[in-house]
């Protein structure tokens, strides 16, 4: 699957690639195959929602494209690299710099304040923009939890302060997994509207995963995964 | 699958976990295992010893002499009894001695009858010259002194009639038992006894009935009404010592026993006085004291164990937690919880007990005494107990944990999280109460001498109180209490201080994440901390009750090693020269030990060289009044005539330093006394090798010069190797000659009091290196559950893009604080456990000690075992980070 077009000269700056990935669990009897070759091609500034049911493996296809997981045949690459070819320090850079997550459920740092989880991503990606945490925390309506740690925030409020921070990394790629699965409705609009006015803004490259189809339409492009084949 | 089932799966899933609370378990139930195992001998060898002072087991007062024979020749058949011998005392008035027209006279004393035959068994005097023989009497040292007989001398004893017959002296003895052997027996034995006789003669029965028996007189009668003979027959006994078995209070109760048996044997005619009893009586009374000072030497380390075992089970709340959902899930309520956790904590408990024994046996040889085997009824017990202790820890464990994680999991289901109060003990300020209490008791300890009562004879005898105990076991507890509560919050509240305001550095992260960790980390830092403080309050108190141990010895003995020439000869010049060459010897200083009279008293004379005396054995400050050793020392060497006494005399004599003293000396040119005039320099408590009440210490050289006097009977030889090789050096030297040499290896188990009596170095070695092996787990352990708790933290930060060296940060920031805040901890807990364990045992030592003994080796790898084990637990940590499996970990969020 493509979405967008290639640039010129068949490069792919910019472009995140699954290219005929397939990833399998455990050996022989107890295998369990969670994608089957599957092939997905991001150009730079897509809105991608992978929509399928529980376990049909949208969280794995997200890990092998944000490098969490090697996939056991094809391969990812980013910026025209194979991920495999990097070593530890480069794919942790790359993750630094280029892509985020926001998983679901709770995915912050638990020994920070809400500031410093912010702080924490910006150090971790180089970012030296002054009053970078005061201006996201703001931006995000938690001017007032600068100091809350993350048990201290609702559920609401622990998932704008984890696109926050995702967003304090600069990433060119926001890989989003389930990020309404433990939100009410309203507060689910709230957060999707916020990714949304961010990729606007930013022009990064989003791909969320979900198996919410009321989430997958505020994509602009939607692929259906079922028992880890990915099809638009 | 049965619900049964997960309980063991859980802990082959998770095997570090697992193998890390067998350990922890295992490690506290082998010490615990060797403690009682310890106990046991040391008190077995409590009774040993004591028994092994007692010279005269049982008296037993008979009419007369016959019947004194007949008794004991059928008592000596019976059962148990080693050897019972026939013997009398009697009094006499005095004793004259005339020799070369010179009549040397000595005041009343006692008449000991006894049989040529009759040491053996019973040993209440020992032979220095001569022997006993059938047609001639003994003389007990003072007397021989006074009456400057010599064997083969005629001498007259006068007795109750003033009858004086002619005696031949055939040997000089000691008498170590003249309480014993001059005490009333039966009906006579009522109110305090009078002191023993120093002037002794000891007659064979066929001397005594033909030459003094007649002349005695009649019967006295006492205050009471009773009528006391002029000559007390008597049989005494010594009882075999394969009787007395464990523990001082079981060896009576079976001394007691038998005493019956034999007195219903020979009904009405034996009613025994029973010594060997009452010393081990007193023993009895020590003993409680001694397993109390066991087992606050080691319960601090099993308690220590059991809490690591604690940490362990309980580490990975987050794992647990999902076990818990997971049981839950599949229909699990509170009973299959509770069953799944004994069933896990039986496993472990199961594992850790087959450890536990099987390390305490190993340890056995290493701490207790070669020739002690526990009964097959000790052992059972002490396997049956190591058993519920390690299935109430284990389960007790287990059961804590699953309870904290279904806390956990309640509390995640409710909208606002419950009130979490503060704990009883912390409302009721047990922690402050306990510190207070601590320094209570220690205060009145110190104030009232509450801790230790040395008997007025200077009998290393010591009545202490198990209450002085509470003390450092209340401190112990206070602090630990303390830095629960106080801990976290010092922590937390610095670490944000020093986090300063907002920046994007490492160092502030680091310290904000040790701020919000703190609760953690403090649990760690005060259970690694309260563990080394345990190593290090035992090794320093083991340390210094070794080194004790030795001053004790030496102080008895003198030196190192010991050698005095034959009865009437001295050590020339060259011997003298030749024993400083002998290899080991590091230095050796002479002397004489002789006799002095201070007025009508004899005193112990120590003529010493006063140049080299200090080089060759320890003359502590605290053996001196008013200076120091060493100016004493230099005040001898300027002053010839001057003379150090005893504090005893200069108060009896009212003697001030410079005052004119004139003894008198035994001139050994011409066998009679003259009178010698010194100047005092000083007071003096202690000196080596002298007596606890009354001596002297004057220059060799002038005492040899009044006294005509050949040179020094005595050597005094520091080693520099081990004293017995020396000692054999230089008996190997002298052995020609003749000569007794001794070392103070062999006067260790000699001098020390029947609590001193017990060799700590086993239980000390053992718990020393328990301590510095959980020292090094401790930590490891440590940084291994950091790891493991903060996996989904470590997962996130890898997932975000952090560096490995950034997150290997966060884990070595802890280890490191944890090790290093343990440590400064310990070295401030552990000196002032053992100062105060010390303070409360001074008078056990004889001297008290001065200073602690460090054990720097020790220490250095204590503290080395503690800092492999930060850097083994880092680099584990940082391999588990290294290879984490990203994906599976956040999924499971």
């Amino acid at each position: 699957m493509t979405t967008g077009v290639p640039m010129p000269g068949g490069e792919e700056r910019g472009w995140l690639v699954a290219d005929r990935v397939s990833l399998v669990y455990g050996a022989g009897e107890a295998a369990i195959t969670a994608l089957r070759n599957v092939t997905l091609k991001l150009r730079p500034g897509a809105f991608v929602a992978l929509r399928g049911p529980s376990g049909s493996g949208k969280t794995s296809l997200l890990h092998c494209l944000g490098g969490l997981q090697a996939p056991t045949a094809g391969q990812v690459r980013w910026d025209s690299r194979p991920l495999r070819a990097l070593d530890a320090t480069a794919r942790s850079a790359e993750r630094g710099t280029a892509i985020s997550y926001l998983f679901q459920g709770s995915n912050l740092l638990e020994t920070f304040t809400a500031e410093q989880n912010l702080a924490f991503a910006a150090y971790v990606a180089g970012n030296r923009e002054p009053s970078l945490e005061p201006a996201l925390l703001s931006r995000f309506g938690l001017g007032s939890k600068a100091e809350a740690i993350p048990d201290e925030l609702s559920g609401g409020e622990q998932q704008r302060l984890a696109l926050a921070r995702a967003l304090a990394q600069q990433p060119r790629v926001l890989l989003a997994d389930e990020p309404t699965a433990h939100l009410d409705s309203e507060t689910s609009a709230a957060v999707l509207a916020l990714i949304q006015q961010v990729h606007r803004e930013t022009g990064m490259t989003v791909v969320i995963a979900t198996h919410d189809a009321r989430v997958a339409e505020r994509a602009v492009e939607v692929f259906e995964m079922r028992d880890g084949v990915l099809s638009q | 699958m049965p619900l049964f089932v997960y309980g063991p799966r859980y802990l082959a899933l998770r095997p570090l976990r697992t193998v890390a609370q067998v350990l922890a378990i295992g490690a506290a139930l082998s010490l615990l295992g060797s403690v009682l195992l310890f106990v046991q001998s040391s008190l077995s060898t409590m009774t040993s010893a004591s028994a092994a002072r007692v010279t005269v087991d049982w008296q037993a007062p008979v009419p007369d002499a016959d019947m004194a024979a007949r008794l004991s020749a059928a008592l000596a058949h019976h059962r148990g009894i080693e050897e019972s011998q026939p013997a009398a005392v009697a009094g006499f008035r005095g004793a004259s001695h005339t020799s070369g027209g010179t009549v040397s006279t000595a005041g009343s004393g006692g008449i000991l009858v006894v049989r040529p035959d009759y040491l053996g068994a019973l040993r209440p005097f020992h032979l220095l010259r001569g022997g006993l023989s059938a047609d001639g009497v003994v003389l007990s040292q003072p007397l021989a002194s006074a009456l400057q007989a010599r064997i083969g001398d005629p001498v007259q004893v006068q007795l109750a009639n003033g009858a004086s017959p002619p005696l031949r002296v055939t040997g000089i003895v000691v008498v170590d038992a003249a309480d014993l052997l001059f005490q009333p027996l039966g009906p006579a034995a009522t109110g305090a006894p009078p002191a023993p006789p120093a002037e002794v003669v000891v007659v064979p029965p066929g001397l005594f009935s033909t030459s003094i028996a007649p002349l005695l007189g009649s019967p006295a009668t006492g205050p009471a009404g009773v009528s006391t003979p002029p000559v007390q027959w008597q049989v005494q006994a010594q009882v075999s010592r394969s009787i007395l078995k464990g523990d001082p209070s079981a060896a009576v109760a079976e001394l007691d026993t038998f005493r019956h048996v034999i007195e219903r044997s020979f009904p009405g005619q034996l009613g025994i006085t029973d010594n060997l009893a009452a010393q081990l009586n007193t023993a009895a009374e020590q003993a409680l004291y001694a397993e109390s000072l066991f087992i606050f030497l080691a319960l601090p380390g099993v308690v220590i164990s059991l809490a690591l075992a604690y940490y362990a089970a309980a580490a990975g709340g987050e794992e647990e937690r999902r076990y818990l959902a997971l049981l839950r899930a599949r229909g699990a309520d509170l009973r299959d919880l509770v069953v799944t956790a004994v069933t896990q904590g039986g496993l472990i408990a199961v594992g850790a007990w087959m450890l536990g024994i099987a390390a305490a046996r190993a340890a056995a040889p290493v701490i207790l005494p070669g020739s002690y085997q526990p009964s097959t009824r000790q052992v059972e017990v002490a396997a049956i107990a190591l058993l519920l202790v390690s299935l109430l820890s284990a389960i007790g464990a287990r059961i804590a944990a699953v309870t904290l994680a279904r806390r956990r999991l309640v509390a995640e289901s409710r909208a606002v999280a419950p009130r979490v109060g503060r704990p009883l003990w912390q409302r009721l300020y047990l922690d402050l109460l306990a510190l207070l209490g601590a320094a209570g008791v220690f205060a009145i300890d110190r104030v009232t001498g509450l801790s230790a009562v040395v008997t007025p004879d200077s009998n290393p005898t010591v009545a202490l109180s198990i209450y002085s105990f509470l003390a450092p076991t209340l401190l112990w507890l206070g602090v630990t209490l303390l830095l629960v509560r106080i801990g976290s919050a010092i922590l937390r509240r610095t670490a944000a201080a020093l986090a300063g305001a907002r920046s994007r550095s490492l160092r502030r992260f680091l310290l904000q994440s040790t701020s919000r960790r703190a609760p953690a980390i403090n649990r760690a830092m005060v259970l690694i901390g309260l563990l080394l403080s345990f190593a290090i309050s035992l090794s320093l108190f083991a340390a210094t009750y070794q080194q004790q141990s030795l001053v004790d010895a030496q102080l008895t003995l003198g030196a190192d090693v010991v050698a005095t020439s034959p009865p009437g000869s001295e050590f020339s010049e060259k011997t003298l020269a030749a024993m400083s060459k002998v290899p080991g010897a590091k230095a050796v200083s002479a002397l004489r030990h002789t006799f002095a009279y201070v007025g009508p008293d004899l005193q112990d004379m120590f003529a010493i060289d006063a140049t080299s005396i200090g080089t060759a054995t320890t003359l502590r400050d605290s053996y001196v009044s008013g200076a120091r050793f060493s100016q004493l020392l230099q005040r001898l060497r300027a002053t010839p005539d001057g003379i150090l006494v005893s504090q005893e005399t200069i108060k009896d004599y009212g003697l001030a330093t410079g005052d004119l003293l004139k003894l008198r000396l035994l001139d050994e040119h011409t066998g009679s006394y003259r009178v010698v005039s010194f100047h005092v320099l000083g007071v003096v408590s202690e000196f080596p090798a002298a007596p606890k009440d009354s001596f002297l210490v004057a220059n060799l050289g002038y005492v040899s010069s009044q006294t005509n006097a050949a040179g020094p009977d005595t050597v005094f030889i520091a080693s520099r190797t081990d004293p017995p090789q020396t000692a054999a050096g230089v008996r190997e030297l002298i052995g020609s000659a003749g000569g007794v040499v001794r070392d103070i290896t062999g006067q260790v188990a000699l001098t020390s009091s029947s609590l001193t009596a017990v060799n700590l170095s086993g239980i000390s070695r053992l718990e020393e290196v328990f301590a510095v092996l959980l020292a090094a787990a401790s930590v490891i352990l440590f940084a291994i559950l950091t790891t493991i708790e903060r996996r989904r933290e470590f997962a996130l930060m890898a997932a975000m893009g952090t560096r490995l060296r950034v997150m290997g940060s966060f884990l070595w920031t802890e280890a490191l604080l944890v090790s290093a805040a343990s440590a400064m901890l310990a070295a401030v807990l552990g000196t002032l456990l053992a100062v105060m364990l010390i303070a409360i045992l001074t008078h056990v030592f004889d001297p008290p000690p001065e200073f602690l003994a460090l054990p720097w080796s020790y220490l250095l790898l204590l503290f080395a075992a503690t800092a492999a084990g930060t850097l083994v637990g880092g680099l584990a940590g940082m391999t588990a980070l290294y290879r984490l499996q990203l994906s599976p970990v956040l999924r499971a969020g």
